[in-house]
């Protein structure tokens, strides 16, 4: 019995190595977490970089306009709006910086997936403060965009990291009482 | 000790090692970047957009109080 025993020893250590248990990330996963979690950071990056060429020359356009009409044509991005959205990507900086640690010191994959649904979290509710702070089209739709994207990304991380459920049995048929 | 018992392990752990060794090769050349690196240049751009949003809430402020 105990040779029985002893010689399952390699087969759990086998199907230790192809299925990944205990339920850590494998090293290719973690290296797709870390992708991710940089893909959205330079999304945020442009975004932000983009934002800023915008508004100044939504300014510069103001700054000549001689007619309400010209001030329209320029479709600025207002004090205010610019004004929120670096409020904003503070706070999504701060929140891409913690997730940033979680995947950096966090082994267990539902740990990170944690870390993700809290960033998750934090982005919809920056993206519909957004919805009602942001009036103007440039405003509005660069910032929805940025906010889609980034949120593609920490959905992505959740995807690699949450296992796929067993497919559930089919409930048997028929049968007598 | 078992020699078969011994054979069955090594079986697996040689195995298991190379694999280890060749994700460790790959995480170290031109294909992929090992992970720190990956999130250091993440936290880098955060830290960019985070200090260019204050100078620019700066700006603002400066703007909406001239003599100050």
């Amino acid at each position: 019995m105990r040779k029985i025993r002893l010689s399952l020893v390699p087969l759990v250590l086998l199907l230790c190595t192809a299925f990944a248990c205990p339920p850590g990330s494998t090293p290719s996963q973690r290296q797709q977490v870390a992708q991710a979690a940089h893909d959205a950071s330079v999304i945020m990056r442009n975004f932000h970089d983009g934002e800023i060429v915008t508004y100044n020359m939504g300014r510069n356009c103001v700054a000549v306009a001689t007619t309400p009409e010209a001030v329209k044509a320029c479709a600025a991005i207002t004090p205010e709006e610019h004004a929120f959205i670096q409020n904003s990507l503070i706070t999504v900086g701060v929140m891409g910086k913690t997730l940033d640690g979680c995947i950096a010191s966090t082994t267990d994959n539902p740990g990170i997936v944690r870390c993700v649904e809290t960033a998750i979290t934090a982005v919809d509710k920056e993206a519909n403060a957004g919805r009602l702070h942001l009036t103007s089209d440039r405003a509005r739709t660069g910032y929805l965009l940025a906010m889609i994207g980034l949120r593609t990304s920490l959905e992505v991380i959740r995807t690699i990291l949450t296992p796929v459920p067993a497919p559930s049995k089919p409930a048997p048929t028929g049968g007598t009482q | 000790m078992n020699p078969i018992l011994i054979a069955n392990l090594l079986s697996v752990l040689i195995p298991l090692g190379m694999r280890t060794y060749v994700e460790i090769q790959q995480a170290h050349t031109g294909d992929l970047k090992p992970i720190g690196d990956v999130l250091a240049s993440a936290d880098a751009n955060w830290d960019t957009i985070i200090a260019n949003a204050q100078a620019e809430l700066a700006k603002l402020a400066k703007s909406a109080n001239p003599g100050v």
